[in-house]
This record gives C-alpha cells, structure tokens and sequence, in this order.
C-alpha cells in the first residue's frame, strides 16, 4: 500500500497553473484591496510619500515574496509539502531548539489568520458604498453573513465548487492589470518608482517613514501561506504563475498610485478607496462583485490552511487530538469542526470589534512578521545542513532578510495596541503546543521497553492454556516499539497481570508517523509461530490513522494469500457469529498520585492530562471502533515519593 | 554531533547471544546481570538516547523483573553513571 504525492515534480500545464491560481494567491492576491489606502491614510499625498511608497511595495515583492518565498524556501518541500510544520520535519534533526520557532511560528500564521478573511471581505464589501445612493450603507451586516455562510459551508468540503477558483482568479488578475495599466498610460512618469532609491529616501527622510513599513507589509502578508499551500500545486506551477500574478499586482499597484498622484499635491483620500477609484464608475459593481469573490476565494484557502495547520500540528505531536473529517475524497482535504467554530467565532468578533477594513489593517500583519522570522530561522538550517550551501552565503542571506523582517517587526510592533486581544489568543495557542510537545516528552521518557524474547514461550504457553477463559480469539495492542524484539513492559503486564489475556493470536501494531507526508506502507512479522505477530504501519504526517481499517486490510490481505497459516487458525467465527473476533485494548495512562514533582514538571503534566481528557479519546484518534475495544488505565508514575520513612511501631505477634 | 553511546551499546547488547553482562559504574561499583529493560528520552523517535538501563541479576530470580506490588526487581542504572560493560559472551569490554 503506498500513497505518494509528488508535488515537486507536477507538470506544468494550462490546468495546473489555474489550479494554482484559485488556491495559492488568494490572501497575497487580494492585498492591492487595502495596501495603498493603509500606506496613505489620511496624510497629505505627495510624490514623496506615493513614490516611496510604491518603491516599498515594489521592492518588498521582489525580496521578501519573490527571492524569500518563491525562490528560496520552495526549495524546501518535504515531498511536495510545505508550510512551517513540513519545514520543521526537514530541519528537526538538526536541533532540539527549533521546536521553540515551529510553535511560535505556527502560533502567529494562525493568529493573524483570523483577521485574512474580515479584511478581505471587508474591503471589498465596502466598495459599495462607492456607488451613488449607497454611501451610507451598512457593511458589517453584509460582511458578517457572507463570513458565516462561508464557515457554514466548509462542513461539505470545496469539491463542487473548487474548479471555479483558478477562471474566478485569472478574472481578478486580469482585471487588476487592465485596471492599473489605464492609469500607467495616463501617468507614465509612476514607473520612476521602481527604482529602489525612492524606498529608501522614504524610510530615512519622510518624517515617521520607517512606521509606513507596518502598512507596506500588508502587501506581502499572503506570502506564508503561499509556503503553505506548496503541496496543492507543485514548486513549478507557483513559479511561473507567479510571474504573471507579480505583474498584475504591481500594474495595480502602479495604477493606484498614479492615481494618487493625479489628486494633486496636498490633496487627502479622505475616506476613499484607490483600489475602487481607479474603476470607471460603469465598472464599479462588476468590480465589487469580483472583488468579493476573490476575497471569499481568499478566505477559503486561509481556511482549510488552519486546518490543515492544526492537522499536521496534531500529527507531530505539537497539539491535542481533536475529530477531523474527511468531507470529500479528495486527498488532503479536510474539516476540523472545533478548529471551525473557533475561526468563526473569531472573524466575527474580529468584525465587530473592528467595523471596518481600515482598523482592521491598523491590526493586521503583527503576527505574521513573525511568522516570517520564525520561517527564516528554520530555512536557514534547511540551507545549511540539508543543501550544504555555502556558510557565507547562509550568513548573508540571514543578514538581509533579519534586517528586512527585524524592521518590518519592529514597525509592526505598533499594532499592538489595536490588537491586544490577539495576544490572549496567542498565548492561548502556543502554550497548548509548548505544554503538549514537553509533556509529551516527559511522559515518553518513564515509557520502559523490555526484551519481548523473555516472555515468548510464556505467551505461546498461555495461548495454548483451555484452563484459562479465552478474551478473544485475535487480541491487538498498540505499540510504540520500533524494534521488533521488544515491548512497551506495561503491555506485558496487561498481558499477564491479574488476570491473564488469553488470546488464539496477539498482534502489536505499531504506527510509525513518518517525516514524509503522504507515506502509507506496512509490514508483517511473525515473532512466535501462530501466536505472537508484528505489525508495523508507516503513516505519513499529513494521514489521519485509522489504524482499525488498515489492521482488517492487512488481515483480509494476509488471509487471501494464505501467510502465517492465518487460514489454520480458528477465525472466532460461529453459526451464530459471522464476523472475526478481534479486540483492541488501548492502555491510557493517568497521573499517579504517587508521584512528586518539580514546579515546571508539574504545572506541564498536569496540564496535559485535562488537554488529554478535554480532547479526543486515544480509541476515537486511532481510529477504532468503539464496541471492539478495551481500554486499561495505567498510572504514570513520573517521580517517585522515595524519601519518606515508614517505621513499624511493634512486630505482631506472630501465632 | 556528539555520539549517542546508549545507542552503541544498544546495539551491541541486543546482537548477543550470551546476555550476560558486568557494569562498571563510575564511582566503581560493579552490578552483574542481564538488561531486561531501558527507557528511552522519546519513545516516538526508535533513535533518541536511552537514559536508564534495568539490570536483573539472573541467578536466583525468575524472569520476571517486577512484582505484584508493582515494584521492580533489580536496579536501574543511569546511562551516565556507565563507565564500562564487559561481555561475557566474548570477554571484551566497551568503554564508555
């Protein structure tokens, strides 16, 4: 059984590109939307501000979305994956410390991916007040039904309608570059933007210059979820495409811009959009309408990049097991119902709290220029340590673009006063993965595995023993041994402990989550003739396991090729019964009160066994079904009280 | 890289056919036996160090290395405190 997703080596076709039209550029496409009225605001427009301005803009495409994200950190697919997590598998090995930048990465893209789809929508909707008789009309009614139906709908997947995104987008890029191309050919001069030295005088000489790099930023926002979003398309299919995208966004950005410029030096936008301005007013509803769809487009993909965020977070063992659904066929689509709600909740307190699209860009990108920092760092000892590039090489783009995110942090960090909610959020977010990826450790480390070799015999022994009532005629347990001749000591003593287990068959079954994403393969090992079998399931991060149906696969398979003399074994099958005996006993482990603690052990253990009991029961995450399984409850005992003396007052008198 | 000696003697040990082993700890105590267990730093990773060994003098004892009260039999030692295992299968000695 193998499943391979081969995003890097995709072909490059008109059906591919499109595809990657709909899916990667939504948050990054949409941002001529609200980038040059942030950048603006209600400051006097001058050639100064809009020529360094759009100098920023132009320049921070070409560094940080161009050579960072298209050139650079593509390189680092993880079998066509990507995204923080995909990143972090790549590098792990290469320092217990990344974990730390992974979280607080992941933390951030989720963050801010809160506030993608109210200003996309926002903006858009707002652009009907553009239109006469419609100025004093009520956005966040229109913006809060149209977030709702969207989060509403995710339950029945994107299947039906996920063909239209890459013409809906082509339409929206097209229509940026024509829209921006007529106002280059009425203000030619706009392209003496372009060149870098407008950037700089700005940043250095305009007064507060440097702060307007918390609004430039906005226009490459959308380019972590373009990593994210690597593994729907292929690294070739974004590139070219982007080609195309870079050019219709900077044809708009140069549109509006010289627009501004055609108001007259002084003269303020006064409440007004560029990005609708430069629409002739016949166009103008069409336009909107376009816009909304392309904003919706762009939430849609901001969505499923959380679930699929949380998704892989669960899969590396950075975030408690809750349910997700596979809503349609497709592979990697996925609904997360809890993950839902909390981005619905979130865009429409987001919506409320904001009002509209101009305080919502005074919030947003905060957390995202650290997600980008937290990216660099990784893909920097990606380059190092996987590529081997050459370490002055590794030194010098490390210094550019600390020195490009350093700044775009620092001038962000203004936000948060209009963001401060957010950190709660935040905090929220990253303490759950810190606390269960260290208390996850902690527990792994009182795991004992002993030498399966001793207790053969005795489990052929007991296998073969009618004076013991038999459990089930196939007992599996889950295992976490890799090696094939040993055992977790507490599965041994659920074995024989107490009362005995008495099975025809045992078989360990042990998922090993594997660093590719897509990886499903097994194999089977007899350890003791018709007693005592192992199997070993390679799950890839991205797979949700369903360990049940993979187990009776494995056992239709090695039935029908008649292995391991299966067919000589009694099935558990009867006249009364037609379906095989099989029993799953799950052991799940509690907190013994035996245990003493340090401050930090503790607050983490005890922290993780209410996120363990508020999330998915172990039988539902691995699958299983419910009426074939057993679960035991073992104490963890982490820190014995050792040092306590028990004295006996006076020896009983013995008979 | 620093090398991972718990997982030299790992496999060495398990490759055996005669399991019997002398420790040599650092503050020069010697514990005779057979390991019949160990805890590794992450169960999840087949590769992490492992930071404790159980060791059960063979002579005298069943294979069972706990009891009912759930309190184990023989000693765990700590990887660190190793500071040789000698193999009587062979006689030779891995410095740690």
């Amino acid at each position: 059984m193998m499943m391979r997703n081969n995003g890097t080596g995709r072909s490059v076709t008109a059906a591919s590109l499109m595809v990657a039209l709909g899916i990667i550029y939504g948050d990054i496409g949409t941002s001529p939307l609200y980038v040059m009225k942030a950048i603006v605001g209600g400051r006097p427009i001058t050639e100064f501000l809009v020529y360094g301005a759009l100098s920023c803009v132009v320049w921070t495409l070409t560094f940080q979305t161009t050579l960072k994200y298209i050139y650079l950190t593509l390189k680092a697919d993880n079998h066509g994956e990507g995204g923080i997590f995909s990143l972090y598998a790549l590098v792990r090995r290469y320092g217990k410390y990344l974990v730390i930048p992974t979280i607080l990465g992941a933390t951030t893209l989720l963050a801010d991916g809160i506030i993608t789809p109210p200003i996309s929508v926002a903006s858009a909707i707002e652009g009907l007040t553009n239109i006469p008789g419609l100025e004093k009309l009520q956005t966040v009614p229109i913006v809060i039904v149209l977030l709702s139906a969207l989060f509403f709908f995710q339950r029945f997947g994107t299947h039906k309608v996920g063909s239209t995104f890459g013409p809906a987008m082509l339409i929206w890029f097209m229509m940026l570059a024509v829209l921006g191309l007529v106002q280059i050919a009425l203000h030619p001069g706009i392209l003496k933007a372009l060149n870098p030295y407008y950037a700089f005088r700005l940043l250095i000489l305009y007064p507060k210059g440097f702060w307007l790099l918390g609004a430039v930023f906005l226009a490459t926002t959308g380019a972590e979820a373009l990593y994210s979003d690597l593994g729907h398309c292929g690294r070739n299919n974004i590139r070219i495409s982007w080609v195309f995208v870079k050019t219709a966004l900077l044809t708009n950005y140069l549109g509006q811009a010289a627009w501004l410029l055609s108001l007259g030096t002084n003269a303020t936008l006064a409440g007004r959009n560029p990005f609708f301005e430069i629409m002739p007013q016949g166009f103008l509803l069409p336009g909107i309408i376009i816009s909304t769809i392309a904003t919706i487009i762009a939430s849609q993909a901001m969505i499923s990049g959380s679930y699929t965020l949380i998704n892989e977070a669960m899969n590396l063992n950075f975030w408690p097991r809750i349910s997700v659904i596979q809503p349609t066929e497709l592979k990697g689509q996925i609904y997360i119902p809890s993950v839902n709600t909390i981005l619905w909740i979130g865009c429409i307190l987001m919506v409320l709290y904001f009002q509209n699209s101009t305080h919502m860009e005074a919030a947003y990108g905060f957390s995202i220029s650290i997600a980008m920092l937290m990216t660099t760092f990784l893909l920097i000892h990606f380059l190092r340590y996987q590529l081997k590039w050459n370490k002055y090489l590794i030194i010098a783009l490390l210094m550019l673009f600390s020195i490009i995110e350093i700044s775009f942090f620092v001038a962000n960090v203004a936000k948060i006063k209009e963001r401060w909610m957010f950190l709660f959020f935040e905090l929220f977010i990253f303490l759950t993965m810190y606390i269960w990826y260290y208390a996850r450790k902690i527990n792994n480390r009182f795991i004992k595995f002993i030498d399966l070799g001793k207790y053969a015999s005795d489990l052929k022994e007991l296998s073969r023993d009618n004076t013991i009532p038999k459990l089930s005629t196939h007992l599996i347990y889950l295992t976490k041994a890799n090696h094939r001749h040993e055992i977790e000591e507490k599965i041994i003593k659920s074995i024989f402990a107490k009362k005995p287990k008495r099975a025809d068959l045992y078989w360990f079954v042990h998922i090993n989550r594997t660093e590719e994403p897509y990886t499903l393969t097994y194999n089977v090992t007899e350890l003791v003739e018709n007693t005592l079998i192992k199997i070993n399931i390679n799950v890839g991060f991205r797979i949700q396991p369903r360990t049940e149906l993979y187990f009776k696969k494995i056992i239709q398979t090695l039935i029908a090729e008649k292995e391991m003399n299966l067919d000589k074994l009694a099935s558990g099958l009867t006249k009364y019964n037609h379906e095989p005996d099989f029993k799953f006993i799950v052991i799940e482990k509690f907190l013994s009160v035996e245990n003493e603690f340090s401050f930090r052990e503790g607050i983490l253990l005890k922290t993780y066994f209410l996120l363990k009991r508020l999330g998915q029961r172990d039988e539902k995450a691995f699958g299983l079904d419910k009426s074939d399984v057993a679960v035991e409850y073992v104490p963890l005992v982490y820190q014995k009280a050792e040092k306590f003396e028990l004295v006996r007052e006076c020896k009983r008198d013995m008979p | 890289m620093k090398t991972d000696t718990s997982r030299i003697l790992y496999d060495r040990y398990f490759r055996l056919a005669n399991r019997n082993i002398e420790i040599r700890l650092k503050n020069g105590t010697k514990v005779h036996g057979i390991i019949v267990g160990y805890f590794s730093s992450d169960a999840d990773n087949a590769e992490s160090p492992i930071h404790h060994w159980h060791v059960v003098d063979v002579k005298g004892q069943s294979c069972w290395d706990f009891c009912g009260l759930r309190f184990e039999q023989g000693a765990l030692i700590k990887h660190c405190e190793i500071a040789a295992i000698t193999f009587e299968e062979d006689n030779s000695t891995l410095f740690l």
